[in-house]
């Protein structure tokens, strides 16, 4: 079972970037930085998979970046096992920055084209004196393995490989630090159909084997469905609904959960449901006040323009920041 | 049934890189008729792209183009000139692709825009003249059947100023206007949340039942062309493999491949301990399997299909598949 106390907490998580300055930032009358993450707040627990799902540009990359201190975060606090990493220094940040390993999106980008496998490998375990220099080509044989490469693998340069195998690469990469938590952004979604499953299933089983705790961050809810324990779903900066998977799916409170779970019904007449004039989504730079959902949603009453809602909690695990959430 | 818009037959395209040719698309068919949503689904590289810049003549200059037959309307395309097929296409076909930025000239409003479609069309007939001498409020109720309610405001903005899904919704509302006999559209709503895609798809799909014309929806996304499309062909490689009415299809499939694709899709629908995989990943063009395409991955594969690559065999309902599990390959 999981522990109590918990791998990471997120407490009040605070991303800003500067808007870029020009002819865009001139003409807006609005604020000048841009709120990726807003007042975030989220645990995982050991040997947990949380899944961050929401349209692109909702925050979800930024949470992963800074909670491995990648970014400078504007305000709020991050615990690993307990311990404040929000502001260390770099010397005492190492151990934590090995227990915390990302897989992009694009593996290519995260890999040296220049390098063969081996030395993509090796750096990180060598950087970190994981291991004796002798041991090197064993534990890397043995991360390519659990990744589902043949050991051969290791004299490849990346543009040898093809999509699935190179995320492979990116994994058994993580899998050398033996990390208690894996960021996975998007790792599936510049995948094929037919890869997508081979690379999901790997991620299953190496979860399930190791105990590893994944945030597992994707648009696409039903990967989320397949892989998550508990799903948290952004909207423009603001986390606005998060619990345990079957739940959310089976009664999803807040009505951006409910609109995203409508789009999986795919028979011909769903096309005709729904509203056909949609408003515009909430504009980070100009709208500021307010529920991040108001220009969208179909249950707003007045108070939804004075305030973003708070969250409320809606069952045991199960939170959600609607004031409407009550109503069917 | 209707009559046939598009009726290609023998394709074959790719690239010249370094004096040779490595083709990218090999003896595509297939028809498309009147008031019908065909639609090409592939994973990426598959070739579906190249097939519809292919038949629009939009390929880069190292681009090759072969076919038996592109009959367009009664038109073999493959004779006519440059000059020819560039006023075909600003009257009688359109594409849409992606990114609907590229669309539009980014130094004018959308006015312009509009009122250039209205303009070429005037000679079409009494009362498209009428709408290009009096185009304002037709430019406003245009954007209105596309879901733009506050057209005025519209109007008077730059492309830059429109949001991703307002700009689809305004390229929609410029194709019908424009009433093509055969709209081509690649991936139209890959860069839109699932919402607003949802939206944008619906218009997709009234745009075609409105103008009654002919229209190839290209995807990888086998949900859209479930929802979307009245018959699908399915490539794999460069090769349709398997074609049918959409229903059948997902109902029934026949080839391995579709099979597959299909299991890892829907699979993820329903809740599933355990997703089915296909083994490997698809060839390189510049190195493909000298007999199916598909026999490196497939279960079902006997030694013939090591060998010989396998014809399309036409299936009862109007579908067909390239497989020697039916029929004699
Ligand atoms: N390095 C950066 N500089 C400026 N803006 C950024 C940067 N990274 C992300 N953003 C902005 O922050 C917001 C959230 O982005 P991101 O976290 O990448 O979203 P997601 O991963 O959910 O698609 C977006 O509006 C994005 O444009
Ligand atoms: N301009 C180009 N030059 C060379 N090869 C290309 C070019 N465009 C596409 N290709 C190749 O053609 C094949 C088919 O590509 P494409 O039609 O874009 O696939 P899809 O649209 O199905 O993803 C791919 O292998 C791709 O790399
Ligand atoms: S708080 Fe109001 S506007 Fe926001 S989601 Fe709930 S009902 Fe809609
Ligand atoms: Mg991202
Ligand atoms: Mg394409």
């Amino acid at each position: 079972m999981v522990d109590a106390a918990p791998l990471l907490s997120i407490r009040n998580l605070d991303v800003r970037f500067k808007l870029r300055t020009g002819v865009a930032a001139a003409l807006s009358s609005g604020p000048k930085v841009l709120k990726a993450v807003d007042d975030v707040s989220f645990d995982v627990r050991k040997g947990e998979v949380l899944g961050l799902v929401g349209e692109s540009g909702s925050g979800k990359t930024t949470i992963g970046k800074a909670l491995l201190r990648l970014y400078e975060p504007h305000a709020g606090t991050i615990l690993v096992n307990g311990v404040d990493i929000t502001h260390m220094g770099a010397g005492r940040l190492k151990p934590y920055r090995r227990n915390l390993q990302m897989v992009f999106q694009d593996p290519l980008s995260s890999l040296n084209p220049r390098h063969t496998v081996r030395t993509a490998l090796a750096t990180p375990l060598l950087l970190h004196r994981i291991c004796a220099n002798d041991e090197v080509d064993a534990r890397i044989d043995e991360a390519l393995s659990k990744a589902g490469l043949p050991t051969s693998f290791k004299d490849r340069y990346p543009h040898e490989m093809s999509g699935g195998q190179l995320q492979r690469v990116a994994i058994a990469r993580a899998l050398t630090m033996s990390p208690g938590l894996v960021v996975a952004d998007e790792p599936v979604s510049k995948l094929d159909v037919s890869v997508r499953a081979q690379i999901l299933n790997l991620l299953k089983d190496l979860q399930q084997k190791f105990g590893i705790s994944i945030i597992f961050i994707t648009h696409d809810l039903r990967v989320a469905r397949y892989l998550c324990h508990r799903v948290a779903v952004m909207y423009f900066g603001k986390m606005v609904e998060i619990g345990p998977t079957e739940e959310l799916f089976a009664s999803p409170k807040h009505p951006y959960t409910r609109a995203l779970l409508g789009t999986l019904d795919e028979s011909a007449e769903s096309l005709d449901g729904g509203a056909q004039i949609a408003g515009e989504a909430f504009n980070p730079t100009t709208d500021s006040v307010g529920c991040r959902y108001l220009s969208r949603c179909p249950k707003k009453v007045a108070r939804c323009a004075t305030a973003h809602p708070e969250f409320e909690d809606v069952a045991a695990n199960h939170s959600v920041a609607c004031y409407e959430w009550r109503g069917g | 049934m209707s009559a046939v818009t598009l009726t290609v037959r023998g394709l074959d395209a790719g690239f010249t890189m370094g004096g040779s040719t490595v083709l990218v698309v090999r003896d595509v068919n297939f028809d498309v008729r009147k008031g019908e949503m065909l639609g090409i689904i592939g994973e990426s590289g598959s070739g579906k792209t190249v097939t519809g810049m292919s038949l629009l003549r939009l390929l880069p200059d190292n681009g090759v183009t072969n076919a038996a037959e592109i009959d367009f309307l009664g038109v073999d395309l493959r004779g006519l000139s440059d000059e020819a097929f560039r006023e075909l296409r600003g009257r009688r076909l359109a594409m849409v692709f992606q990114d609907p930025v590229g669309a539009f000239n980014p130094a004018k409003k959308i006015e312009w825009h509009i009122r250039g479609v209205f303009d070429r069309s005037a000679s079409k007939s009494p009362a498209h003249a009428e709408r290009a001498r009096n185009w304002r409020p037709a430019a406003i109720q245009l954007l209105k059947d596309v879901g733009i309610p506050q057209g005025d405001n519209v109007l008077r903005q730059f492309p830059h100023q429109l949001s991703g899904g307002m700009l689809q919704r305004t390229l929609i509302a410029l194709v019908l206007a424009f009433e093509p006999e055969l709209i081509v559209a690649d991936e139209p709503t890959t860069n839109l949340d699932n919402i607003v895609e949802r939206q944008i798809l619906r218009l997709f799909r009234d745009l075609q039942r409105r103008l009654n014309c002919a229209f190839i929806f290209i995807t990888h996304d086998m949900s859209i062309a479930h929802m979307l499309c009245d018959r699908i062909a399915v490539m794999y490689a460069g090769r349709i493999v398997e074609s049918g009415p959409t229903k059948d299809v997902f109902a029934n499939p026949k080839h391995p491949y579709t099979q597959g694709l299909l299991a890892s899709a829907l699979a993820l629908e329903g809740k599933t301990d355990r997703l089915k995989e296909i083994p490997g990943e698809l060839p390189s063009p510049s190195n493909l399997p000298p007999g199916c395409l598909f026999e490196p991955r497939c279960t079902f594969a006997k030694p013939v299909c090591r060998t010989k690559p396998p014809g399309m065999t036409a299936l009862e309902g109007g579908r067909g598949v390239r497989c020697v599990l039916y029929g004699d390959g």
